[in-house]
């Protein structure tokens, strides 16, 4: 029996480009649909957050970090800690860590590396330099130290946030201690970030959580930021590190051997 | 008719056909997905810097997104195996009971390190003082028997007879217990596991108990064991424990305690 396929009789054979451009149409808004990664809008605001902390020479803000802990018992409490980074680009850093029980000192100077530990006067130097970028890529992958929020310290924090993202929302506008901010969330295989950034001429973060999804009970970093300074310089005698009298130098132990062997037992 | 018939299409509809097909595939090949570019910054980025590579940090204590896959390393843990070989707990019935404990040995205390937060209890182990003296024993004491000499033990403390009672002494190596004490830190080092607590080296026997091994040297540990004694050892500073020495280092950014044998 012959076919009478109206899409393919001849006398419906005009309707072939018009019926391609059709179904183009429709693949095209088929593709129209397919979410985003990420919301312009948060990739915007992340752009902006981004550019505006790597364009500024120097800052140095205060963060209150509240960190999700387990008891032995199981409850679950929050841990706290507060700390001052102090930047100056292309190579200086200065973090002070205080909590209640104890304080410790990161320096960068761009020559070397200083860690301080004020209760017990201890201090331990590893010779490196280069910029903040380097610094923390040294101090990570060979000393095991991660400078904390990093993230908003690199060159390009809008690339380095994204690498592994999977998606991003702009969640709408709140008050993060009394300012005005864009919520922005975004998810990654192990875990989900929000950052809360300052609406207005000054997209400066508020806060930041991570939640850590691939941990029982999924605990969460929290970073609260303030007393934000850009107009405060910040000479080479702050990030130099002076020994206080009675301190004693200790060793920097370095752990890129056993992270070599980690990393070919993983391959 | 069905759009689903196609090989009942004449061979030149089957051309038309296909035709359409390869031109609707070539024009998908060639479109650009605009939505998807707008939502996927990172498509258009022309480079990348190298992903944070693996290392072996504690990811969950610096706020960081760029290492959220590391690591994660060292935790106090609170091991409950049961042994297979039970110990009967003892009383001590002659004298009353005398305790020592201050109130802040019974709740939970945090200590905040300077990178990473940790939640330590304290134990009655953390106050050990050696040759303090006791009039009777803590209740549910074990008592063991190393070489023919009498010890007891209770929540990580030894004790041994003395002058009618009883006096905190250094862990004995060789004495073996149900389970480790809480708060033992757990340690891999040179593909052993140790269960460190009270400056003991607790190591799984194979009937389930577990016993104080000779300390390894070279090994790091995140705190001092209760009462080392701060010492100069070749003009650098160092703890003593038991003929143990311990030297401060900065490991993962904080303080720690290699041992080692000057």
């Amino acid at each position: 029996m012959r076919n009478r396929n109206p899409f393919l009789t001849p006398t419906r054979n005009k309707l072939g480009l018009p019926l391609v451009l059709l179904g183009f149409a429709a693949l095209t808004a088929c593709a129209a649909e397919v979410k985003p990664a990420v919301d312009a809008h948060a990739d915007e605001m992340l752009r902006r957050m981004g550019e505006y902390l790597s364009q500024a020479q120097f800052f140095s803000v205060n963060v209150e970090i509240w960190q999700d802990v387990e008891l032995a018992s199981g409850q679950r409490v929050q841990a706290g800690r507060t700390a001052e980074l102090k930047v100056r680009r292309p190579d200086r850093f200065r973090a002070e860590i205080h909590s209640a029980h104890r304080n410790r000192e990161l320096v960068y100077d761009g020559s070397a590396i200083t860690l301080f530990n004020s209760i017990q006067n201890f201090y331990g130097t590893v010779p490196t330099s280069g910029s903040l970028d380097k610094m923390m890529d040294v101090a990570c992958e060979r000393f095991g130290i991660t400078l904390p929020l990093e993230d908003f310290i690199r060159t390009d924090p809008h690339r380095d946030f994204l690498q592994k993202v999977i998606s991003g929302h702009d969640l709408g506008t709140v008050n993060v201690m009394g300012t005005l901010c864009d919520h922005l969330g975004f998810s990654q295989e192990n875990i989900d970030w929000q950052v809360w950034i300052e609406a207005g001429v000054k997209p400066i973060p508020r806060k930041f959580v991570i939640t850590y999804k691939d941990e029982p009970g999924a605990p969460q970093f929290i970073a609260i930021f303030s007393h934000w300074d850009f107009e405060t310089k910040l000479p080479d005698f702050v990030f130099k590190f002076e020994p206080p009298p009675g301190s004693s130098k200790i060793k920097v132990k370095e752990i890129r051997a056993e992270n070599q062997s980690r990393k070919k037992e993983e391959q | 008719m069905s759009a689903g018939s196609f090989l009942t299409w004449t061979p030149s509809d089957r051309r038309r056909g296909v035709l359409a097909m390869l031109k609707a595939s070539a024009l998908l090949i060639a479109l650009p997905l605009p939505a998807a570019d707008r939502g996927a910054p990172s498509r258009s980025e022309p480079a990348r810097s190298a992903p944070a590579r693996t290392v072996q940090v504690d990811r969950s204590n610096h706020g960081s997104v760029r290492h959220a896959e590391t690591h994660v390393i060292q935790r106090p843990v609170e091991p409950r195996r049961e042994p297979q070989r039970p110990i009967e707990p003892q009383r001590e019935p002659q004298r009353p009971v005398e305790t020592r404990r201050g109130p802040e040995q019974s709740r939970e205390v945090l200590v905040h390190h300077d990178v990473e937060a940790e939640v330590h209890r304290s134990h009655a182990w953390n106050n050990f003082v050696f040759g303090r003296r006791h009039a009777s024993l803590p209740l549910g004491f074990l008592s063991l028997r190393l070489g023919g000499v009498p010890y007891f033990y209770s929540d990580g403390l030894y004790y041994q007879p003395a002058d009618g009672g009883y006096q905190e002494v250094y862990p004995p190596v060789g004495a073996a217990i149900p389970q480790p004490p809480d708060g033992a830190i757990e340690i891999d080092a040179g593909g052993q596991t140790y269960y460190f607590a009270a400056g003991a080296f607790y190591v799984q026997q194979p009937d389930g108990t577990y016993a104080i091994a000779p300390t390894p040297i070279g090994v790091v540990v995140p705190e001092l064991p209760p009462g080392a004694i701060q010492v100069s050892v070749n003009g650098t500073v160092a703890y003593q424990f038991n003929g143990i020495y311990y030297e401060p280092v900065f490991v993962n950014g904080v303080t720690q305690y290699e041992t080692f044998a000057p």
